[in-house]
């Protein structure tokens, strides 16, 4: 029995066989996985491990060579709107003098959106979507002149301004200090509890189990996907990271094994608790 | 004050001033309108590159005793073109394969005018513009350009803007960012061949480029800074038109000293304000 006001969770992105080619590079290979309305999906791997490829295709940017990719049963070019991305910083162009108001108002451009006017209803769904990220009071100071963890924010809203359903943050705590994570994870959780499916792409093990839901792991192909606590295992880590996957491995929550022994947790035992 | 009053207006008892006016106001409103994008895209060096570009054109049109627009804006859009294939297409850095092609299409121009004798038009001119020789056919043709470029500008503000700010983001709500490129680049290259006659090939860099700065220093938000460019834009122009028919200089120089003197004192304002 579903409980009132709780979302229905269903499977919203579904990648089937998925390739990607590069000249005669691989940088997806037969990449197979599904995800839930409702979840928060970290995707961890190595650089180079198709971690944005992958987002790529799921926006519909990026061409698949061979399988497919269905976003609400549709290819990703006919769900153009149903997902929003949160670009990493090194790919927006900070010189442009925007502020908060200004990006999120982008969220509802369209082809047919001339003369960059703004309905009513435009400017509530704008207003909105600051309010939620906790950015309405800083809507006039320029994006260039906020923190990363506010601009994180700012281009979540820019999301949820267009109405997105999905939301892919490529590298989106990529020089975020600790503490503006955690207030982004925060609303990130809110977002997830009312029915948006939302996939990041991280490279911090540490935090994965208290931040996601599930977790990707990726390097050109799905090596597991699972709970955080359980698709760690010493191979897949292998399979990511090479030989060094296993200085992974003792891994605990706020707890570096390479820092100094961990006398509760040997060598070779399964890294779970991550 | 009669004296003053007439420095200002007995210029425009001569029809050629008041062409010259026409096309300074165009020049004013367009360069800064499209510098903005411009600086904030670091394409300066590409709109250099552009202007530099089309002197072939131009002397071809000049050879054949035909409106300079007729030679310039079919190798203008040509080059704009061509500049945005290279850019993407081949393993060649833009900066790099943007070099090239002007140095040889200036070159090309260089060569043409070397070679051609009794050229109707002064090299000078060309190079450092003569607003003051522009026919009426030359002011149907630069108000006609401009307005369309003006119209296309102001109705895909949002998606210029939005491609510019987050190519990728844009891509991913569905804008066709390669085209909007395409369009802008286009857009640009017809803007710098109608400020030709006023500013010359070599300084009409700093009409797209000086407002531009001076705008984005003295207001902070992208409509606003465009809204001061302009402004900044058409007072350099038209001063600079005042001081290229009393002091009988070109005009190019003469409005490019005007922008750059405003420059300098967004400096100094923006120096103050960030000291207070």
């Amino acid at each position: 029995m579903v409980e009132i006001g709780t979302p229905v969770s269903r499977k919203i992105i579904e990648a089937v066989d998925a390739c990607v080619e590069f000249g005669s590079e691989l940088a997806l290979d037969d990449v197979t996985f599904s995800v839930m309305s409702g979840t928060m999906t970290g995707v961890v791997g190595p650089n180079g491990g198709g971690k944005s490829t992958l987002f790529n295709a799921l926006a519909g940017v990026q061409e698949l060579a061979h399988g497919s990719i269905y976003i609400n049963g549709k290819s990703p070019k006919h769900a153009r709107g149903e997902v929003g991305y949160v670009p990493q910083r090194e790919r927006v162009n900070w010189r442009f003098p925007l502020s908060a108001r200004d990006v999120v108002s982008l969220g509802k451009t369209g082809r047919a959106s001339l003369f960059g006017r703004s309905t009513p209803a435009d400017e509530r769904s704008i207003e909105e979507s600051l309010r939620r990220v906790e950015m309405w009071d800083l809507k006039n100071v320029l994006v260039d002149k906020m923190s990363g963890g506010q601009r994180q924010r700012v281009f979540l809203a820019r999301a949820l301004a267009q109405g997105a359903g999905i939301l892919l943050l490529d590298e989106a705590f990529s020089g975020v200090d600790v503490g503006s994570q955690e207030g982004l994870v925060e609303v990130l959780k809110v977002l997830r509890d009312e029915g948006k499916c939302i996939l990041m792409a991280t490279h911090d093990l540490n935090t994965l189990a208290d931040r996601f839901d599930e977790v990707i792991c990726l390097n050109r192909h799905v090596c597991a996907q699972g709970s955080p606590e359980t698709a760690f295992t010493p191979s897949v880590l292998e399979e990511l990271y090479g030989p060094h996957g296993s200085m992974f491995a003792d891994h605990w929550q706020g707890h570096h094994g390479h820092e100094g022994h961990n006398p509760d947790h040997e060598p070779g035992e399964n890294p779970t608790s991550l | 004050m009669t004296e003053i009053f007439a420095v200002f207006i007995s210029p425009f008892e001569y029809s050629f001033m008041i062409r010259a006016l026409v096309i300074s106001v165009c020049v004013g409103v367009m360069c800064p309108l499209l510098g903005v994008y411009v600086v904030n895209r670091g394409l300066g060096f590409m709109g250099d590159a552009m202007a530099h570009s089309v002197l072939p054109g131009m002397v071809l049109a000049f050879m054949l005793g035909v409106s300079p627009f007729l030679g310039a804006i079919p190798t203008g859009i040509a080059v704009a073109l061509a500049i945005g294939y290279l850019g993407k297409s081949f393993r060649v850095s833009e900066d790099t394969s943007i070099g090239i092609l002007f140095a040889a299409l200036f070159s090309i121009g260089l060569v043409m005018i070397s070679l051609s004798k009794g050229l109707s038009v002064r090299v000078e001119d060309i190079l450092l513009g003569q607003i003051l020789g522009v026919s009426n056919t030359d002011v149907i043709i630069t108000f006609s350009l401009a307005g369309l470029v003006l119209i296309i500008i102001a109705a895909l503000h949002r998606q210029l803007v939005f491609t510019s700010f987050d190519p990728l983001g844009a891509t991913v709500i569905g804008l066709p960012t390669r085209w909007l490129d395409y369009l802008l680049l286009v857009s640009l290259s017809v803007v710098i061949v109608v400020s030709l006659q006023a500013v010359g090939i070599v300084l009409v860099v700093a009409m797209l480029i000086t407002p531009a700065a001076a705008g984005a220093l003295i207001a902070r938000r992208f409509t606003r800074v465009m809204a001061s460019s302009v402004v900044i834009g058409v007072f350099s122009a038209v001063c600079g038109l005042y001081l290229a028919y009393h002091l009988d200089i070109p005009s190019g120089p003469s409005m490019t000293l005007v922008a750059t003197a405003i420059f300098v004192l967004a400096v100094i304002y923006n120096q103050i304000r960030a000291d207070q």
